[in-house]
Formats: structure tokens, C-alpha cells, sequence
């Protein structure tokens, strides 16, 4: 499945937005669009995806993935995946979620004797690999 | 104190003279009168909301907003559209409430049951009575909550309720109690009850239960074509209220409908939304979760045929640390309709530790028909975890293929894999409103194949 | 009896059934052996109406080949899956229930709701499915020992005259397998029930003993034998 990525990274005290439409106009299609972002201390973040497939299209199978690390003390994000549907011999579908760095990975990794800011860094690279 | 005399003329269209006679026929007391009054005014002054469903079709000239001409006579039944007399048929409704969905009778004989049911409440302390009673029996628990938790400035709509509402329910429940069974609006029927701007108020107090179901999933025909209904609910601390509502309104109506919790500490508000019916539906049940623990979940189902855009969803606010919010969204759009999931789940600041997740599975069974999905996901505290996942498809190849590999017409696994799909939702609904629900969707998807 | 004649199977353009030749009399236990893309699973589907064919595939005398699924169904063919869909919301009981009907028997010999509930429990313990997967969706969250326990339960329900056992001994540990066969060859005596058992490996056919057995290899029955067919692929496998 052909894949498309789009990485953020938001610094402390930044304010980003990222917003992109996939209009599905011929049958077809299997396509997978995924937005990952991070966002530090202060930092805030407006991603908006929206997947939108228009009347008599077929064999289509999309699929949208947003996932956002809040990394720190007042770190923020609004997200917004959108569908809007109007075929039915299409699958389509999103999956969308907000939190924070996996606390059984960090132990993980420090329990191996990294320091925890490595730790942390090497997560973040993972994330946005 | 105004002394007034006032002609009670039914009227179409709108003015503060007709609100005023609202207030005054009900003989309310002044300040609900002046919260009318201004509820009218923002009402004008909002503009119509530029999202959603398409309302251009609403004429607020032609609606009665109170009385209505010849309210006493009765409809005959063969005046009703023959698809609503043919669907009560084939759902095998008898023939009493055939008469009384339809309209056409004006009581309905669980007055007798609900007068016995009454009593046993009243035991506990325990108030279930219409909002207009209400407010005259208890002033001073309305004053306190009416328009608090949403207010007439909210939207369009719940300003032009403010103004003019009529009928709903008001419940209490005092602290510590729980009531055993479901407390069922047709409990308190009269014809007035299907109204088109009811107005409910509810509140559980501290470690008290209610769940409290209204609706009918037989379709109901209504000659009103605004259904502009609010539900305020209040729940505190460690308690806990379900609401339940099935919706089937004919399809000339706009069902345009507000509905809000406010949760206390470690209290837990659940909302069960059917919708069925209905031209177009914009409906978005809200958990305000305010106190530390608090939790919601909104459970939302819509079938949107032809001729139909329903718009529903559900609104969670963590206000408060620990709190957690759930939402279940499963809709079915077929023959031309369009189905729209809208929802909003906002994380305050300082709201650590606040948990959320939606859910929001979508059929569409044909190529004529629509499917949308419109959240946001507003998370302002960066100690919180907020997840959220959607499917649009049309029934599984592979599903059909088995079912009709053991035997079932492609018709009849079609309808088992739908019903099936419905079921999270379905379950959770009283038995008799389930039962129906199953062989009303049945009956909307015949011929949905083509 | 099952007499298929010169069975082709495009699927996707490409010949998957190249002239296929088969017949199972009732009562009778066939195997069919082949290795990976040889075909195999294409003939279970292909028999129970998935895919169009050309050639014959005779039930009874009668050519089945334009049948609907649910046709072929209702003539008594009963296809066990490899890989069983999940059905979400649809609840085991009902579904059996649905399936006791669909038989249409009709007579005072049938069995009412709770009584079918009762004979349902006991298949279930025969089978070693726990019996809290009746109260769950169809399949949903079932592991794959469990959801061909739960093709056999169907099989029981239904009482067809011919099941297709496509792989069923993919993920079956000894225990499950032994319980599985012994159901089916209780059928197979008791009711003539014939048996088309597709398989990889001949393990299963230790327990469940085929009267011939047949290889598959690129879409055709190359070599139909007995016993000692099974102990060969044993030893030198499928390459020859």
C-alpha cells in the first residue's frame, strides 16, 4: 500500500498548523496518509486532515493516521480528520490519537542505562522515523 | 405584577406578543415570563448556523409557535400517510397505540398505569412531572437550574426554545436514592406531550440513579415541521442518569435538538441516541465533565434513508483532572440519504490525566447515499490522552458470501450483518424499543439492494 | 454424490482449476493433497459458489455450476473455512438459531428455542469450545482453533450431505483435532455424510481416514490412490 507521510516537529513556545485535503476522484486507490507530529513545551499545534471521495468511485481503500507526542508542560494540539464519503464500494477510515511518550518504552530504554533525555530523544526519532 | 388581558388567538409566525401569551396563559411567574422575552431577542438576532444540515427549508413565518387552530379534533386515521399506516402493520403494533401515534387519539391509556406509578415515587421524594407543572409546584428548584446549563444565548435553537417551550419533563432525584425503573415520557402522555419545543430538566442528586427514556422508535407523524427541543441535565457528585431516546419522526420534520450534562465529582451521565426518523436531525448530546472522576459516554446510532441528513454526534468537555469521556458512533446511510457523525472533544487545561476515545463505524449500502465525518479533537492539556477512530465501508463481501453459503438469501444476511452492526448500541436499549428498532431497520433496507 | 468434470477457474485472469476431475460418493471420505497455490482453497470456494467456473460440477446428477451460494446450500453442501469471517454483533446463539431454521424443519420433531439451546451446549462441550463464546459476535475476537470449532457446530446444525474441510487442521492442537474428527466421522457413519478434506499435511488424516486420496498439483488431480499415497507425500513431499 503506497504510503505518504508527513512529519512535524512543533519547538517550544511554536505555533504550527498543517492542513491537507486528499480529494479521491478515480477508482482504484489504495493509499495510506499518515501525520505525525510532535510538540514541546508551550507548544502549539492546529492538523487537519481530510480524506474526501466523490460519487460512482470504486475500489478504493484509504486510510488516515494522525498521531501527536505532547512532550511537555502546556503543550497543545487541536486535530481534525475528516471524511466525507459518497461512494460505497470504498473502504476508508482514520485513526487519530493524542498523548504522550510511552512510559513502558522509556523505562525500556533506561532500564538498558540510557539517560533519560537520550531516552526521550531516541523515542522522538522513532516516532518521526 | 401586570394585569393584562389577553386574547388567546391561535397564530402562525412569531412576535413577542405571542410570547407573552405563552407565559401568560400558563399563568408562570414573572421572571419566567422575562426570561422568555429575552430569550426571544437573542433568538432574532442569532444568525442561522452556517454548518451542518441545510435548514433553508425551515419557514419560521408558517410554524404555530402555541395554539393551534382546531386543536381538539382528532385525525382520522385514513388521513394518515399510507407509509406510516403500513409500517405500524408490519412492526405488528396494536391497534391502541396504532391510533395514538397516529394522532388520532387524544389519551393514551397509561394514564391509569402512571397515576399508581406516581404515588410509589412521591414514597422516595422522588418528582416525575411535566415541565409546565413544574415550574409551578416548584419554583424555586427550577429557578436554580432552568437555563443554566444551556443557556437561551447557546444557539439559534435553544434561544427559540427559551422563548417559547412547552411541555418536556422535569425530574428530581433526591440524594442516596436510586429509581428502579426506567421513567418513560409516554408515562406522562397526553397529546400535547409530542411537542415541538419541550423543554426537560433533570437532576440527580448526590449518589442517586435514574435512567429515563423518551421516544418511540414506531414513527411518529407529526404536521409540525420544527421539533426545537433542550434537555438539561445535572448530575452530582457520585451520581448517575442515563438518558435514552429513540427518534422516528416522519419525514417532513427538522429535528433540531440541544441536550447537555453537567457531571460532578465522580458522577457519570450516559446518553443513548437513536435516530431513526426525521427530514434532518441536528443533534449533538454534551457531557460537561466539572468535577474531578467525572465521566460520559454517549452512545449515537442513525439510519439515514432517503430523503434524510442526519447529523449527529456528541460534545465531551473535561473541565476536571481523571475524568473520562467514551463515544460510540454507528450510523447506516442508504437510498440517497446522508449521515453525518459531528463531534467535539475538548481537553481543558489542567484537565490531567482526562481520557478519551471515540469510535465512529459508518455503512453506506449503496452508491446513491453519503457518509461524513466532522471531529475535533481539541486537546489543550498535554497531560491527557485523547484517541479516535472511524470506518466508512459497505457491508463486507466476505460476510455476505458466508452467510449466504449456510443458507440465508442475500437479503436476509444482509439485514443479520446490519443488525449486528447495531448491536453495541441496540443492547443497551430497552427490550421492547430493541425488538422493534431490529425489524424497523429490516424494513428501511428492503429493496435497499436494488 | 459429487462428480465434478473438467473444472476451470479463472481468477483474476488467471487459470488456478485446469481441468480438475473428481467424484465422492456418499458416505465417502476423499482427501485432496497439494502444496501451497496449487489450488486448493479455489476448489472449496469454487464448490460452495464463490467463483464462476466452467466445466461441470454434478450434484445428484444435476449440474450446480450456476447455483447461488445459497442454492447450493440448500441442496446440503457445506463448506467448512479456512479462514472463517468474523461477524461483529451477531451473536453465536442467534446465528445457530438462524441456521436451525433456515434447514426448514418444519415438523413436531423440531426442537423449540431452549431445547436447541440444550443440544447446542452439549455439541459445545463435545467440541471443547468454552461456552461463553455462544453469548459473543460470530467469530469476534475468536482464535483460529476456536472459529474452526465453531464451522464443525454449524456443520452439526445443519446436517449438510456433503462438507468441504478446507485446511481445518491449520491451528488445531492434537486434542482440538482428535475432538473435530471424531464429531465428523460420527457423521459420516450415522448419516452417510460424504467428506472432501482439503489439506497440506497428512496428520489429519490419521484421524479422519480417507477412503482415496487425491494430489493436486497446478489446478489438476495428477494421481488419486489410497493410504499409501499420504505416507509418500510424508517422505518425499510434493515435489516429484
Amino acid at each position: 500500500m503506497r504510503q505518504q507521510v508527513i512529519k512535524l516537529k512543533v519547538g517550544k513556545l511554536e505555533s504550527k498548523g498543517v492542513a491537507k485535503i486528499w480529494r479521491i476522484n478515480k477508482s482504484n486507490i489504495k493509499k495510506r496518509l499518515v501525520m505525525r507530529a510532535v510538540v514541546e513545551e508551550g507548544g502549539y499545534l492546529e492538523m487537519k486532515g481530510k480524506i474526501v471521495i466523490g460519487k460512482n468511485i470504486a475500489d478504493v481503500d484509504v486510510f488516515l493516521e494522525q498521531r501527536v507526542l505532547l512532550m511537555g508542560v502546556g503543550a497543545r494540539a487541536v486535530v481534525i480528520p475528516e471524511l466525507e464519503i459518497e461512494s460505497n464500494e470504498v473502504k476508508a477510515g482514520h485513526a487519530t490519537s493524542v498523548g504522550q511518550i510511552d512510559q513502558e518504552q522509556l523505562f525500556y530504554l533506561t532500564s538498558r542505562g540510557l539517560t533519560r533525555e537520550l531516552a526521550v530523544k531516541l523515542l522522538i526519532e522513532a516516532f518521526l522515523a | 405584577m401586570k394585569n393584562k388581558a389577553y386574547v388567546f388567538r391561535a397564530k402562525k409566525g412569531l412576535d413577542q406578543g405571542v410570547v407573552e401569551q405563552i407565559s401568560a396563559k400558563k399563568q408562570e411567574p414573572e421572571w419566567m415570563r422575562d426570561f422568555r422575552l429575552r430569550a426571544y431577542k437573542i433568538f432574532l438576532e442569532k444568525p442561522m448556523p452556517t454548518w451542518g444540515a441545510d435548514l433553508s427549508g425551515i419557514n419560521f413565518e408558517e410554524i404555530y409557535y402555541y395554539l393551534k387552530p382546531n386543536e381538539k379534533v382528532e385525525r382520522s386515521w385514513d388521513d394518515l400517510p399510507k407509509e406510516i399506516r403500513d409500517t405500524y402493520d408490519k412492526i405488528g403494533i396494536p391497534e391502541a397505540e396504532k391510533k395514538y401515534l397516529g394522532g388520532v387519539k387524544a389519551q393514551y391509556e397509561s394514564e391509569v398505569v402512571y397515576g399508581s406509578l406516581k404515588k410509589s415515587l412521591e414514597k422516595k421524594g422522588i418528582i416525575f412531572c411535566g415541565m409546565d407543572e413544574a415550574l409551578l409546584k416548584y419554583p424555586e428548584m427550577v429557578k436554580r437550574y432552568f437555563g443554566t446549563i444551556i443557556p437561551s444565548g447557546d444557539n439559534k435553537f435553544a434561544a427559540l426554545n427559551s422563548a417559547v417551550w412547552s411541555g418536556g419533563s422535569f425530574i428530581y432525584v433526591p440524594k442516596n436514592i436510586k429509581v428502579g425503573l426506567p421513567l418513560q415520557a409516554y408515562f406522562r402522555i397526553n397529546s400535547a406531550n409530542m411537542g415541538q419545543f419541550e423543554r426537560t430538566l433533570i437532576i440527580v442528586d448526590e449518589r442517586a440513579e435514574v435512567h429515563y427514556v423518551e421516544g418511540c422508535s414506531a414513527p411518529i407523524y407529526s404536521d409540525d415541521s420544527l421539533h426545537a427541543a433542550v434537555v438539561e441535565v445535572v448530575v452530582k457528585k457520585g451520581g448517575k442518569c442515563r438518558y435514552t431516546t429513540i427518534q422516528n419522526w416522519s419525514t417532513n420534520v427538522y429535528n433540531l435538538v440541544t441536550k447537555r450534562a453537567w457531571v460532578e465529582e465522580n458522577g457519570l451521565m450516559e446518553w443513548v441516541d437513536g435516530n431513526l426518523g426525521s427530514k434532518v436531525t441536528m443533534k449533538y448530546p454534551a457531557v460537561v465533565l466539572a468535577g474531578e472522576g467525572a465521566r460520559g459516554e454517549i452512545l449515537s446510532m442513525a439510519v439515514a434513508g432517503k430523503g434524510q441528513n442526519l447529523d449527529n454526534g456528541g460534545k465531551c468537555i473535561h473541565l476536571k483532572p481523571n475524568t473520562t469521556s467514551r463515544i460510540t458512533a454507528k450510523s447506516i446511510s442508504m437510498k440517497g440519504g446522508r449521515s453525518s457523525y459531528r463531534g467535539l472533544i475538548q481537553i481543558s487545561p489542567g484537565a490531567k490525566n482526562a481520557r478519551s476515545k471515540v469510535m465512529c463505524d459508518a455503512l453506506i449500502l449503496d452508491g446513491k447515499s453519503r457518509s461524513d465525518t466532522y471531529p475535533t479533537n481539541k486537546v489543550l492539556e498535554s497531560e491527557a490522552i485523547v484517541e479516535h477512530e472511524a470506518t466508512v465501508s459497505k457491508i463486507g463481501e466476505e460476510q455476505l458470501f458466508y452467510l449466504r453459503s449456510r443458507g440465508f438469501s442475500p437479503k436476509e444476511a444482509e439485514t443479520m450483518i446490519v443488525n449486528g452492526f447495531m448491536e453495541p448500541i441496540v443492547k443497551e436499549l430497552p427490550m421492547e424499543y430493541a425488538v422493534e428498532l431490529n425489524r424497523l431497520i429490516g424494513l428501511q433496507m428492503e429493496g435497499s439492494l436494488g | 454424490m459429487l462428480k465434478i468434470g473438467n473444472l476451470e477457474v479463472k481468477i483474476e485472469g488467471k487459470k488456478v482449476l485446469a481441468g480438475l476431475n473428481l467424484e465422492i460418493k456418499d458416505g465417502e471420505v476423499v482427501a485432496v493433497m497439494g502444496p501451497n497455490g496449487s489450488g486448493k482453497s479455489t476448489l472449496a470456494y469454487t464448490l460452495a459458489g464463490k467463483y464462476p467456473n466452467t466445466g461441470k460440477i454434478l450434484w445428484n446428477k444435476n449440474d450446480i455450476s450456476d447455483l447461488k451460494p445459497e442454492e447450493r446450500a440448500h441442496l446440503g453442501i457445506f463448506l467448512a473455512n479456512q479462514s472463517p469471517v468474523a461477524i461483529p454483533g451477531l451473536s453465536v446463539n442467534r446465528f445457530l438459531w438462524n441456521l436451525y431454521k433456515v434447514r426448514k424443519v418444519e415438523s413436531p420433531k423440531s426442537l423449540g428455542v431452549m431445547e436447541f439451546r440444550k443440544w447446542i451446549e452439549k455439541k459445545v462441550e463435545n467440541l471443547g469450545i468454552g461456552g461463553e463464546l455462544l453469548k459473543r459476535g460470530l467469530n469476534d475476537g475468536f482464535s483460529g482453533g476456536e472459529r474452526k470449532k465453531m464451522e464443525i457446530l454449524q456443520m452439526l446444525v445443519l446436517e449438510p450431505k456433503l462438507v468441504i474441510l478446507d485446511e481445518i487442521d491449520s491451528g488445531l492442537d492434537v486434542d482440538a483435532l482428535k475432538r473435530v474428527t471424531q464429531v465428523v466421522v460420527d457423521e459420516v457413519k450415522n448419516r452417510k455424510m460424504a467428506v472432501l478434506v482439503i489439506t497440506h499435511y497428512s496428520r489429519i488424516l490419521k484421524y479422519l481416514k480417507p477412503d482415496r486420496v487425491a494430489i493436486l498439483k497446478a489446478g489438476k488431480i495428477e494421481r488419486t490412490g489410497g493410504w499409501e499415497l499420504t505416507e509418500e507425500i510424508e517422505r518425499d513431499g510434493y515435489e516429484k
